[in-house]
């Protein structure tokens, strides 16, 4: 059943160009902006509704997760008396926006898009103050962010497109119409591109949009709110309420004139959104609360007998240790075939040590600081257990940063058991489980006895565990002989099943049908016996 | 930059060779080629070599591209095998993937060797056999003392050669040393007992003096587990030092060190390197160093002109080999997933075009930059010999580079006539050392190859021979069109 089918499906999306650091004008293109940006630290962002800047009793400071003592700037706090201003506005607007032609709402986002291409580094260095980003990732993100636009103005259009049974003297359509309101509760870990997707894929399909986003990345948030409202989105259907998820956030989830609550995060808060969700549907509100979540994963690689041992520790260290292994996709577990089990674990572990930690701005670096106190020390507590459940091959020191910045070095911990919390829980830093496994049905049990199934992936080069993998390995993304983060809209629809999320795909064919309700509208095109022809 | 006095160095693009000059390399290209090829052809393999069968099994690959994929994935995992039962299994789910490319026979052979352990055990020993024959036919021993048997073999038949330690890829700082390392004692343990061989005249001499016998090829990414040029200054300081004291130990040792091209995204990088450190006064009469161009770059003539412009600046010829480049799948198919622009040519012509083109400006400018042609292809090579002599440039001026285990007969022709042949040898273990195997067999039977279709194709002479860009005319017309790629950001 899993099988694909043979053949080649060749790409039909073409994704934003990475940028090419070995070419000196993109360097020197990444390095201005961050000066310029640097000189707006320390700027304030009021919350937008219905297109009027707003201020708070309260704000939200963020500081530059490197270098705490530095502000990247505060952002006022929405409350829930905030929430209901901005539905009301919401519910003016998104009548007038759902009915314009999807090719007129593609085109705002299109434009949306070229207007991230203007700011493009700026965007990125903003990532690089605010969430620790290192250039490959920041500017990364700000691509995804376009190719988010782009791919769903494309999909939104295919989807107005026409669909239809007729028969003579009956016409059926299918028509999708808009949810209304979506609450947009985006995380700070790819704090432009999941927000601009979540928010981009709402508004492309008629409906309008309020953005939560985290706390920690709000900030940048308010780029995408400026640029919205630039790109001719209107003041209605667009709002921005950064603020604190328990006020903001649960105040949106309940409102009875929400419709869809897209939400990326954690399990926790996903599956309580959840339940809040369905016990006020047709209570408070005379519908079903639609949820889109995307939660945690623990995502684990295989290293076979035979791999290619070159390219699996590369592809092992980015996946676990890029961003600080602060992805929902990262890899936190790797579970090694005994015949290589040292060998592996031996190069793993000196291309860990040797991995470049400091300020994200240095463009050499690998691995900076994690996103806030509260995430260091719940990292330092997991290295904590990691002690007590395996043996400790390294633990990179990072000295003196840990005083300017919430640092954490990487850590990796070997002959843990399958059991174990550090092999069972989303971490969300830059810790790695090793695991040994004696054949491939053990390694597969590994791998799928977790609570998750995000990512997954394996290093091998026999076609016929290749082809065990694709059947046995449950996760919504697999990865055969590559690295398991970075996935691209429309080449790799990203998304998880089991704790991982409710089973969508961001930046895949189905993404959209979760934002609209469908309709069929049939006519009896028959009158006195006569039909129009065919 | 440039001093008063002297005349201006003008671009490969603005300014040839004249014309008559032009029409005299080109009538003598097509008689050196003639008789290179003479030689070539008459000395085919004979079934007792171990060459007859390394061409029948390569030739054999090549009828289906589906198959020749299989095989070298084959190849490449190979080393990593441990059991008989493993080596056999990985080939028959290799070749079960592509049934319709196999012949009837070995069809049968392999469902009836499926069976038994003795037959199993047989085919993965029959397959063992068969791939280490191939490495040790292009990989010239796994330990010094057999590489340096094979470089005193080629100094008899009056061949030069380079070393090249093949290791894994560098992916640590503990690794980054450890090549280093064996940088350096390959030169304090190797060089001295080198330099105590009987001199070679022809190979031991040029225009200007002596040449270091020992001669070392280094890959700068190998001195450094983040050779990323994103952050050049980084990398000068640790890559950078280390390569600064190769060269000091280099010099000791009468050693000469030239520094490889490897994937377009580290060439500026390494250019830059090599231009700062040999611009150092430490090192600025250094003249025992070379490094390479690409042709099958798009920017290879430019970085061709700036090479040419620093020599002189510096006031050193560095050498400079001539090369169409390895990665040519690589990069074509990285910059298309990438959606960046594609740096290499995509019509070969346009390669061996602009490998004459740099031929001809090196050999015009002898006093800063040092010719080393590399390459199998008899055109190539008949044009470089054919320009030398047009523009009087004595046999020692110049050298010819080949790769070990590839088109010997031509280098025995080459070094009979007194021309000065280095053999590229690379040696090593051979897991680390199947990334390098697979790119000769990808070359040997790649569709666009000389030597394919010299050796295996028995394509007319005439059109081997060919001035190539007489073939970009020809074929211009019916040239595939590619997708046009964006311009890179920024
Ligand atoms: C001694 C020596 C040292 C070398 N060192 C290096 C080095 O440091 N770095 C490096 O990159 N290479 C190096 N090479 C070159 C490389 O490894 C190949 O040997 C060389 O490219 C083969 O060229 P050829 O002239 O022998 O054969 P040919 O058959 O004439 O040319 C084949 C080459 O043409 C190019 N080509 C193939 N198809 C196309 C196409 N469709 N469009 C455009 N171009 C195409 C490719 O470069 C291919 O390798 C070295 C070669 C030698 C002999």
């Amino acid at each position: 059943m899993t099988d694909a089918p043979p053949g080649s499906c060749p790409a039909t999306f073409a994704n934003e160009p990475h940028v090419d650091f070995s070419i000196q004008a993109n360097r020197d293109a990444m390095r201005s902006a961050i000066e310029r940006v640097r000189q707006k630290l320390g700027c304030h962002c009021p919350l937008v509704i219905n297109g009027n800047p707003t201020e708070t009793s309260n704000r939200i400071v963020s500081v530059i997760p490197y270098d705490f003592a530095v502000e990247v700037g505060t952002t006022a706090s929405a409350e829930a008396a905030h929430a209901d201003q901005a539905v009301e506005a919401a519910r003016a607007a998104q009548r007038d926006w759902s009915r314009r032609p999807a090719a007129e709402r593609a085109e705002r986002l299109r434009r949306l898009a070229d207007l991230m291409r203007k700011e493009f580094f700026e965007l990125a260095a903003w990532e690089v103050f605010e969430s620790a980003k290192p250039w490959r990732e920041a500017t990364a993100d700000v691509c995804e962010a376009i190719d988010f636009c782009e791919y769903y103005a494309q999909e939104a259009q295919r989807l107005a497109s026409c669909h239809g049974a007729d028969v003579p003297g009956e016409e059926n359509r299918f028509v999708y119409l808009p949810r209304g309101i979506a609450a947009v509760i985006a995380p700070w870990n790819f704090p432009l591109a999941i927000l601009t997707g979540m928010t981009a894929a709402a508004l492309a399909t008629g409906n309008a949009a309020i953005m939560k986003p985290a706390e920690q990345s709000s900030v940048i948030a308010s780029h995408l709110m400026r640029l919205g409202l630039e790109a001719g989105i209107p003041p209605g259907v667009l709002h921005y309420l950064p603020g604190r998820g328990e006020e903001v956030g649960a105040a949106l989830v309940e409102h009875p004139h929400v419709h869809l609550i897209a939400f990326t995060g954690s399990r926790d808060v996903g599956l309580a959104i959840h339940a809040r969700a369905a016990a006020v549907s047709g209570r408070s509100c005379k519908f079903v609360k639609k949820v889109i979540a995307e939660m945690g994963g623990k995502n684990a690689i295989v290293v076979d007998r035979d791999a290619d041992l070159d390219e699996a520790v590369a592809g092992v260290v980015y996946s676990a240790f890029g961003f600080q292994g602060q992805k929902c996709s990262a890899c936190s577990r790797v579970v090694v075939l005994e015949d290589v089990y040292d060998a592996f674990l031996h190069r793993l572990t000196e291309a860990t040590r040797s991995l470049p930690v400091g300020p994200a701005e240095e463009p050499a670096t690998i691995v900076s600081a994690v996103i806030d106190e509260e995430a260091r020390n719940r990292i330092l507590e997991y290295i904590a257990i990691g002690r007590e459940e395996g043996r400790e091959v390294l633990g990179v020191d990072v000295g003196d940063f840990a005083k300017r910045g919430y640092y954490v070095g990487p850590h990796i911990f070997a002959d843990i058991s399958p059991e174990a919390r550090l092999a069972q829980e989303e971490i969300f830093g830059p810790v790695l489980a090793v695991l040994k496994a004696s054949d491939l049905d053990e390694a597969f049990r590994i791998v799928n006895g977790v609570d998750y199934a995000l990512t997954g992936g394996i290093y091998s080069r026999s076609p016929a565990h290749l082809d065990r993998a694709r059947r046995e390995i449950e996760v919504g993304n697999l990865y055969l002989n590559r690295g398991i983060t970075g996935a691209l809209v429309g080449r790799q629809p990203f998304g998880g099943f089991k704790l991982s999320g409710i089973g969508s795909k961001a930046g895949g064919q189905d993404y959209l049908l979760q934002y609209v309700l469908p309709k069929t509208i049939t006519e009896n095109t028959m009158r006195r016996g006569f039909a129009p022809p065919e | 930059m440039v001093a008063a006095s002297s005349p201006p160095l003008l671009p490969p693009w603005e300014a040839d060779l004249r014309p008559e000059q032009l029409a005299r390399i080109e009538e003598a290209t097509e008689q050196i080629g003639r008789e290179l090829f003479a030689r070539f052809r008459a000395d085919r393999a004979r079934i007792w070599q171990r060459r007859w069968w390394d061409d029948r099994i390569m030739a054999w690959a090549m009828r289906d591209e589906r198959l020749k994929v299989e095989l070298f994935r084959f190849v490449d995992v190979l080393p990593m095998l441990r059991s008989n039962e493993e080596v056999a299994g990985h080939l028959l789910e290799y070749l079960d993937r592509v049934p319709d490319a196999l012949p009837w026979w070995l069809r049968g052979l392999l469902r009836a060797s499926r069976n038994t352990r003795v037959t199993r055990a047989l085919l993965a020993r029959a397959a063992r056999l068969a791939s280490s024959d191939f490495a040790r036919r292009f990989i010239a021993g796994s330990t010094t003392e057999q590489v340096l048997r094979s470089a005193r073999r080629a100094r008899r038949q009056k061949q030069a050669f380079t070393l090249d330690i093949l290791g894994e890829a560098v992916i640590s700082e503990a690794e980054a040393e450890a090549y280093f390392r064996a940088y350096v004692d390959l030169i304090e343990n190797v060089a001295p007992t080198v330099n105590q061989w009987p001199t070679v005249e022809q190979l031991d001499q040029d225009v200007l003096g002596a040449l270091p016998r020992f001669n070392l090829s280094i890959k700068l990414s190998a001195l450094d587990c983040h050779f990323d040029a994103i952050d050049p200054e980084g990398v000068m300081q640790r890559a950078g030092e280390r390569f600064r004291q190769l060269l000091r130990i280099a010099k000791e040792h009468q050693a000469f060190i030239n520094v490889d091209m490897e994937s377009f995204d580290k060439k500026d990088l390494t250019l830059h390197i090599f231009k700062t450190i040999l611009m150092e006064d430490e090192f600025r009469e250094t003249a025992d160093v070379g490094i390479v161009i690409q042709c099958y770059l798009k920017s290879a003539l430019h970085d061709l002109h700036e090479l040419a412009l620093w020599a002189r600046e510096r006031g050193t010829p560095v050498w400079v080999r001539i090369v169409k480049g390895a990665y040519w799948d690589y990069e074509t198919v990285h910059a298309r997933a990438e959606h960046w622009p594609i740096p290499v040519f995509q019509q070969k012509w346009q390669s061996d075009a602009t490998f004459e083109r740099a031929t001809r400006y090196v050999m015009q400018h002898i006093e800063y930059l040092r010719p080393a042609l590399a390459s199998h292809n008899i055109r190539s090579i008949a044009h470089g010999l054919a320009t030398a002599q047009v523009l009087d440039l004595p046999a020692s001026g110049f050298e010819i580079q080949m790769l070990y285990g590839m088109a010997d007969v031509e280098k025995r022709a080459l070094a009979e006539r007194g021309y000065r042949v280095r053999v590229y040898m690379p040696y090593g273990e051979l897991i680390p050392g199947m990334a390098y195997l697979v790119r000769r067999l990808l070359e040997n039977t790649s569709n666009d190859s000389f030597l394919r279709a010299g050796l295996y194709e028995q394509t007319p002479v005439e059109l081997l021979l060919r001035d190539p860009l007489q073939v970009g005319k020809q074929d211009g017309n019916r040239s595939r069109s590619r997708r046009a790629s964006p311009a890179p950001r920024g």
